[in-house]
């Protein structure tokens, strides 16, 4: 039975980079670390800020992102930090070109995968505009965050939301987490800071970026892929968290594509018919010639 | 604009070059046995007849290397079959129709089962098959049917440009022509793989037939892929084409398609009376086809890891 869909509001000024959730994460959902002889061998360093995963991954299903951003003459900085996940779009990509229907929309509005129905063919893996889910050398499947469906059957919340300690991440029905999500950005712009929006949904907030290199510039809700039902709070251009600016269905060009490949193909008989025809009117003229 | 992205070395293979081509090659030679069906003569009928004993055997190898790919074989049974554990797709049959993949996945068995029909006919006309030939040479023969399996060849040649057009990666979802490049390179495939055969069998007429096709292939292949790369550049997204040396991307794409798919065919065959149909010309244009189905793996190649060259930028 259909329930109130649900999803998660993440605020990322309230990020610590704690990475309490990526641990939540893993350890719920019993992940591997990606790389042990890595990890092993000291080699497993990303040397970007406290990033330790790099992105989202088969056995990542939650990254903290962290963006460090200095003036000019570096006297001032500042640090973003967002923890990314699936976002369970509305309109889903992956789900979309899923081609056994191994992706498929849970009743609470998640995208959850069959994993005994994934061929492992990774047509999904191309088409998320986020570069969420990714394809698991060991088991020759696709996975990403489920939204902790386990726990959603038994009336518990993600394991992430549970684990952050400063809030940071909510887990909730998504209507109640609009309105929270529009409650907190109105309190933020109260308090002059004026960039912070939303990302996921269009709630209505204009604002301008108050510090780092986009500075001045315009910023305003975004409703992406039809809404995310993880959606995010932030302070900069989606860029900067590595987000896409306008993110899209992979399904925009599947009827351009093929209506260049019919028109094509109707070029081809055209010309295919013509050579042999070409080639029997040669031959009809030399025979002609002949006999005159 | 795409600003994100995950692809991985796996997704643009060998495995997939190679399956890409064999099915590409498939269909382009059922394109050519259609045409000769259709538009041609006795002797053209003949060369076709000894094309149809390729179609099927490469879509054995298809076969093979998709589930070399996918790793088991009942894997592919879920593209065709409704998984009792996707309770939420209705139907036995599995179809999105949001999914070239799932179109590709019948389309390609269907024309699989379509390539026994030519296979059969190589058999009768060899005299190697004793068992049913009328109804053997009417399914072979038959103009009308030889139309709708040619469209079944035309979509099988497509329809891997229209799945990777229908993604977000980089070069590939840039563009809305890959399905009309893939088709026309599996025809010049097609005519290429006619032109080798027609010299084996010294067929000068169908040779003269072969040679057209390439040429007038050859140009709209030219055609197609100035549009492609203009497309491409105008988005600023050219680079793992034109100047990337990433995994050797544009220098096969320039040498390998441009100018041996493309370019090599149209100036020799343009070069003209020299090829015209004589026995040492015969063995030139099967030296063209040749040179055309190298060109035509290059682009395989080069296109699947166009997406890979765009991540390293």
């Amino acid at each position: 039975m259909a329930t109130a869909t649900k999803g998660m509001f993440v605020d990322t000024t309230l990020c610590t980079g704690c990475k309490a959730c990526q641990v939540a994460c893993k350890q719920w959902n019993e992940l591997p670390m990606d790389d042990e002889t890595a990890v092993r061998e000291h080699r497993a360093f990303t040397a970007n800020s406290y990033d330790n995963t790099g992105h989202l991954s088969a056995s990542n299903w939650r990254h903290v992102k962290f963006v460090e951003q200095f003036s000019e003459d570096r006297v001032d900085a500042r640090w973003l930090m967002m923890s990314d996940s699936c976002k369970h779009c509305e309109q889903a990509g992956c789900l979309e070109v899923c081609p056994t229907g191994a992706l498929y929309r849970t009743q609470h509005g998640s995208v959850d995968i069959h994993q005994d129905v994934c061929i492992g063919c990774r047509y999904c893996v191309g088409a998320c505009p986020f570069g969420v889910i990714d394809y698991n050398q060991r088991t020759g499947r696709v996975n990403k965050c489920i939204l902790c469906q386990d726990r959603l059957e038994d009336s518990q919340g993600t394991a992430c939301a549970k684990a952050c300690p400063t809030s940071s991440l909510t887990f909730g029905n998504v209507d109640d987490l609009k309105a929270m999500a529009a409650e907190r950005v109105r309190a933020l712009h109260a308090r002059g800071q004026t960039d912070a929006y939303i990302y996921g949904w269009d709630l209505g907030n204009r604002g301008t970026i108050t510090q780092g290199p986009n500075k001045g510039a315009a910023v305003a809700d975004m409703e992406v892929v039809g809404g995310l039902n993880v959606f995010y709070l932030l302070l900069d251009k989606p860029e900067v968290y590595s987000l896409p600016s306008s993110p899209q269905l992979p399904q925009r060009n599947m009827n351009p594509s093929a209506g260049v490949a019919l028109i094509s193909a109707a070029v081809l008989g055209v010309t295919g018919l013509a050579a042999f025809r070409r080639r029997r009117m040669e031959a009809v003229a030399a025979s002609s010639e002949v006999s005159s | 604009m795409i600003t994100n992205y995950v692809i991985e070395p796996h997704w643009a293979n060998w495995i997939l070059t190679l399956e890409m081509f064999a099915a590409g090659l498939a269909a382009g030679i059922f394109f050519f046995i259609a045409l000769a069906n259709i538009a041609g003569d006795k002797e053209d009928r003949e060369v076709a007849a000894r094309l149809g004993f390729l179609p099927a055997p490469l879509m054995v190898v298809v076969a093979v290397l998709l589930i070399v790919d996918l790793g088991q074989p009942g894997r592919f049974l879920n593209l065709l079959f409704t998984s009792p554990i996707a309770a939420e797709r209705p139907g036995p049959f599995m179809f999105n129709p949001n999914s070239p993949m799932n179109w590709g996945t019948w389309i390609i068995a269907v024309f699989g089962i379509m390539t026994v029909v030519p296979f059969f006919d190589g058999l009768l006309h060899t005299g190697r098959l004793r068992i049913l030939p009328g109804l053997v040479e009417t399914l072979a023969h038959n103009p009308v049917g030889m139309a709708v399996a040619a469209l079944f060849a035309l979509a099988t040649g497509s329809y891997s440009g229209v799945l990777l057009n229908v993604s977000n990666q980089n070069v590939w979802a840039d563009t809305y022509i890959l399905g009309g490049l893939y088709v026309v390179f599996s025809a010049l495939s097609g005519f290429a793989a006619a032109a080798i055969v027609s010299d084996r069998m010294r067929a000068t007429r169908t040779a003269g037939a072969a040679r057209s096709g390439l040429l007038a292939t050859a140009a709209l292949a030219g055609v197609l892929v100035a549009l492609f790369v203009a497309n491409l550049s105008a988005l600023g997204q050219a680079e793992p084409l034109i100047s990337s040396g990433t995994a050797l991307v544009a220098p096969v794409f320039w040498i390998g398609v441009v100018g041996l798919a493309i370019l090599y065919p149209i100036v020799t065959i343009a070069a003209g009376p020299r090829l015209a149909f004589s026995r040492v010309s015969l063995s030139q244009l099967a030296v063209v086809g040749t040179i055309v189905l190298v060109g035509v793996l290059a682009f395989r190649w080069s296109l699947l890891h166009s997406a890979l060259a765009a991540v390293a930028h």
